[in-house]
């Protein structure tokens, strides 16, 4: 075999390790309805750094799941950061201009969207004062994260993560209701 | 009001006033790192912000198909996909393409009986007090690796365990000068115990 061909082979063997993680990647995503644009973003920036880890020897061995998952993972932290500072240049470009931008203004719409409106800032409000060792799980519930997600990713029992939510989403009725807003259902957390 | 109802209004209500966690925060709630509240401030946050919420889905994906991929990995359960990278590395190996085969002090790569794992770095000579990394190519089905260094009675003076192709042991870094040996064992998903040859590697006091 020749140099060539064998970096050929080397080149599609690095691809199909891509591709499958990237496909694990996906499939977890559609389950947490993360958007495909953003994989595709990072995989292909894991593509170009193995092709660049490629031109020196010492990193062929490396290649391998866990080499890919780590260089997955630091290229979604890259594009993260890489977003954020774009953002944060989109804000500053606005602000420097200083001019008649308009910032957008709610449409004045049909009076349930007002009184709506109304509602979700009064459900902010009232989530605000839950405790905060309980106030995230009620947000991640409310977020539709099932509970069994709630209890993995904090690495609580069971039981922990069913108390802390039940108590917060208590917390979260009585607040509502001093405001007058009626919320008598709750039973998937408890 | 039902819950279905609390949670539009919940989502039209989510509004970030603080400021962004670092994206290393939010990689270490997914990782489940550092002290809970640090994370429970993150996840509040999280939770409240859809900006961080896409970053936080992005991170945690990733995540979960690592996770998922080692406990598919584990043994008994196939790591097919692994083998393509592992047979073209080994082809390329075979040509006898890159630096490593020839280091460029000219040290040769030391190879086991069989070619079962191939050791490459440190050369047969090193600083002692210096902290030892020992690297070696990845074996193709290795569920993990165990590294010995040897002293002149053949008694192990350092080792480590890992499932990475390299291995810091601190143990390492307080050897004395002196002669000693070191190799490699692999064990793979199939119950095959592969290792390498013994490389002897001379520490000489600076």
């Amino acid at each position: 075999m020749t140099l060539p061909e064998a970096e050929h082979h080397l080149s599609l063997a690095v691809e199909a390790v891509v591709a499958r993680f990237g496909s694990m990647v996906r499939q977890v995503g559609r389950r947490y309805r993360l958007d495909e644009s953003d994989v595709d973003e990072v995989m292909q920036e894991v593509r170009i750094r193995l092709w660049r880890a490629q031109r020196t020897s010492e990193q062929i061995g490396e290649v391998n799941t866990s080499y890919v998952y780590r260089t997955a993972s630091s290229a979604a932290l890259d594009l993260i950061r890489r977003r954020r500072t774009r953002r944060a240049e989109h804000h500053q470009s606005l602000d420097d201009e200083n001019s008649a931008v308009a910032l957008a203004t709610p449409a004045a719409g049909p009076h349930g969207e007002l009184e709506s409106s109304e509602v979700a800032a009064q459900v902010s409000r009232a989530i605000e004062t839950i405790p905060a060792s309980r106030r995230p799980a009620v947000r991640m519930y409310l977020t539709g994260h099932p509970r069994e997600e709630i209890a993995q990713l904090m690495g609580w029992t069971e039981g922990k993560t069913r108390n802390l939510l039940y108590r917060g989403l208590a917390d979260l009725r009585e607040r509502l209701t001093e405001m007058g807003v009626g919320w008598e259902r709750a039973e998937e957390a408890s | 009001m039902s819950d279905d109802r609390l949670r539009e209004l919940y989502a039209a209500g989510r509004t970030a006033g603080a400021e962004h966690p670092a994206p290393e925060a939010i990689h270490a709630l997914v990782r489940r790192e550092g002290p809970e509240d640090a994370r429970l401030a993150t996840l509040d946050h999280v939770m409240a912000c859809e900006e961080c919420h896409r970053e936080f889905d992005l991170l945690r994906a990733i995540e979960q198909a690592e996770t998922e991929r080692v406990a598919a990995a584990r043994p008994g359960a196939r790591r097919a996909w692994l083998v393509p990278v592992a047979l073209a590395a080994s082809l390329l190996l075979a040509v006898g393409i890159g630096r490593s085969v020839l280091r460029p002090d000219g040290e040769d790569t030391t190879r086991g009986a069989a070619d079962d794992v191939v050791l490459v770095q440190p050369g047969r000579e090193a600083s002692a007090g210096d902290a030892l990394s020992f690297t070696w190519r990845a074996v193709a089905g290795a569920s993990g690796y165990e590294l010995e260094v040897l002293d002149a009675g053949g008694g192990v003076a350092a080792s480590a365990s890992t499932t990475d192709t390299t291995a810091s042991p601190l143990s390492a870094k307080a050897l004395p000068a002196g002669d000693y040996r070191w190799w490699v064992r692999a064990a793979t998903t199939d119950a095959r115990a592969l290792r390498s040859a013994l490389r002897p590697l001379r520490l000489v006091a600076r």
